[in-house]
């Protein structure tokens, strides 16, 4: 596990980004995994070299609402995770709707592993 | 007055690979920018689901054809980490060494190409020549230029015998008296000056709220660099972030020669320290568990996130290079400028695609 | 003016940076320079760990009919193969390969290993055997 890990609900990741950007946090990057069923998206702050982390659980092609309107570093990673695992995340600054990276005749979402 | 749209296309003269900016524009100035990428994209992270983690070394190495050794170092330093394993001292000196030749021919490269940028390109075969030496260097040493399949998971594959340290010392000592040249081009020059002064200023406030990170951050006033947490063999090294306060080009470029200053000394440091061992020490078994490793690569902070889970493919590898963090603050830097600024603009922020896109 | 010509000067009639290939002979490679692999069939034990390790995958061991092969174009000279053969018949040569406009593949023949004999049981003399017929 890593240190500094926080896991919450998805609907409070708005408020507890919002929270840790007045306290001075630059984003860095987010990850997502998936385990089973269920996907797991982490988000890495930093602040002064030391590293905080933020993880909500989601089903296959959940709703997500965006942190582009804290961050605006964030919404390349967003549109990315949107073209190749089918989340759709809620007002993005700017939003590509799965053109970024796919095709229009390739296959849609193809990192999601079915059985 | 009407406005129109422009492609700043996927091929242009400039850029050394392929991006696409989207310029909306009135008369002569840029209203805004909308980039648009997704044309190297090789999906490089889902291969380790299919190779085992030593093979997967030589795949993390091609992400990119510039900053390639520092992306092996730090994959391998995570799955060091991951299984417990302590790696010999002269194993730590020699990465860092090869790491710091890989940020001189990096930094090299781009002052050609901002050369090239606005025209001179007399002095763009200048720098290039001199990147050449370094290039020797590496070959001399590792056996390749670029891609040198020198980092294990333990330690290093090559070593350096004392001919090889001897040419290392001489090799900097005369880059240093060469580069005294090369930098009074671009720091006094009339012409380069007019070009580079004053475009694209990014000031502190909006670079703390784009999250930008390396050599345009530190160019903006910002004091950040991953080298002071010493990693590796950086906490023997005498070592000091540069800091400059403008903000625009003339700022970014000035900070790049300093660092190439700094990256000689630091070799000049490390290759007078370097202590007597073995380079490599046996690993055994599977890793099994989750990491995150960072480095500072020539761009800025690249950040590796590896979950493993005890059998020999990694579950999940995610990798997040310093240009796909850059790239958000072009929303910012290139409303309001001229349309002659934007190859230029776009070139100080050191755009590394294939890196971007893996 | 004076600063001009010398530098004319010096760039016209001094040593030139850049090598006039294919009229000047090519550079010479160092020692450790990786060019391609060269492979002595007369060590080969057909194990194939180095098909195994090959992140490229081309090396192919065929150990019924004893055919070892190597795929010129996907080899990517990393050396693995080199550290990983037991009986070291794999090694790097500093000699690089040019180009070429049909594909290059590299195949040796070798006897391939004979099934194992099934030995003859050796009869067991009984020793010291307990007799237990019924006579008495």
């Amino acid at each position: 596990m890593l240190d500094n890990l926080l896991e919450i609900e998805k609907d409070k990741i708005f408020d507890e980004t919002g929270i840790l950007k007045v306290n001075g946090y630059r984003f860095v990057a987010a990850s997502c995994e998936q385990v089973g069923e269920l996907f797991e998206i982490t988000y890495h702050f930093d602040l002064n070299y030391e590293m905080k982390h933020l993880r909500i659980f989601t089903e296959a092609f959940g709703e997500i609402k965006s942190i582009s309107s804290i961050y605006p570093a964030a919404f390349l990673i967003e549109n990315e995770y949107q073209d190749l695992y089918g989340f759709v995340f809620t007002d993005l600054i700017i939003d590509y709707k799965g053109n970024l990276y796919l095709s229009r005749k390739a296959e849609k979402s193809p990192w999601v592993i079915k059985k | 007055m009407a406005r129109t749209v422009i492609p700043f296309g996927p091929q242009h003269p400039v850029l050394p690979e392929p991006l696409q900016l989207k310029l909306v524009m009135e008369d002569d100035k840029v209203i805004e920018a909308l980039p648009a990428i997704g044309y190297v994209h090789r999906g490089l992270e889902k291969l380790a689901e299919l190779k085992d983690f030593n093979q997967m070394i030589y795949v993390v190495e091609r992400v990119c054809g510039i900053c390639s050794f520092m992306h092996s170092m730090a994959y391998v330093r995570g799955i060091e980490s991951i299984m417990g394993i302590q790696i010999p001292d002269r194993a730590e000196y020699l990465r860092v060494i090869w790491a710091e030749i890989g940020r001189l021919q990096s930094h090299f490269l781009w002052l050609g190409l901002l050369a090239d940028a606005f025209g001179f390109e007399s002095l763009f075969m200048e720098t290039w020549k001199y990147r050449e030496k370094i290039l020797d260097l590496m070959e001399m040493t590792t056996g390749n230029r670029v891609i040198v399949s020198a980092n294990k998971v333990g330690g290093v594959a090559h070593d350096f015998t004392d001919e090889h340290v001897k040419a290392i010392l001489l090799a900097v000592s005369d880059l240093e008296k060469e580069m005294h040249q090369v930098e009074t081009v671009f720091v006094q020059n009339y012409t380069v000056k007019q070009r580079t002064i004053g475009v694209g200023v990014l000031t502190r406030s909006e670079a703390i709220e784009y999250s930008v990170l390396g050599p345009i951050a530190r160019a903006s006033g910002i004091k950040m660099d991953l080298r002071e947490t010493g990693y590796s063999a950086y906490k023997y090294l005498n070592f000091e972030t540069i800091v400059e306060k403008e903000g625009d080009c003339y700022a970014r470029t000035v900070v790049r020669i300093r660092e190439i200053y700094q990256s000689l000394d630091l070799i000049r440091q490390a290759v007078e320290k370097l202590p007597t061992g073995d380079i490599i020490v046996p690993v055994k078994g599977f890793p099994k568990g989750e990491v995150i490793s960072r480095l500072e690569q020539p761009r800025g902070e690249a950040i590796y996130y590896i979950s493993a889970n005890g059998t020999k493919n990694l579950q999940r590898l995610k990798i997040r290079t310093p240009t796909f963090g850059n790239i958000p603050a072009l929303l910012k830097m290139l409303p309001g400028s001229n349309l002659q600024d934007v190859p230029v603009l776009v070139l100080t922020i050191d755009p590394c695609i294939s890196c971007t896109e893996r | 003016m004076a600063k001009m010509s010398e530098l004319i000067a010096r760039n016209f009639f001094g040593k030139k940076p850049t090598r006039l290939f294919p009229a000047a002979p090519e550079r010479i490679a160092f020692d450790r320079s990786r060019g391609r692999i060269v492979f002595n069939e007369k060590t080969c034990i057909l194990c194939s760990i180095c098909a195994r390790r090959c992140p490229a995958n081309a090396l192919t061991v065929d150990r019924a009919t004893g055919k070892w092969e190597l795929d010129a174009f996907r080899c990517i000279i990393c050396g693995e193969c080199v550290a990983a053969c037991p009986k070291k018949s794999i090694t790097m040569s500093n000699e690089r390969r040019h180009g070429s406009e049909t594909k290059v593949v590299e195949t040796f023949m070798m006897e391939p290993p004979k099934p194992p004999v099934p030995k003859k049981p050796i009869p067991v003399k009984p020793v010291e055997a307990l007799d237990i017929s019924t006579e008495k």
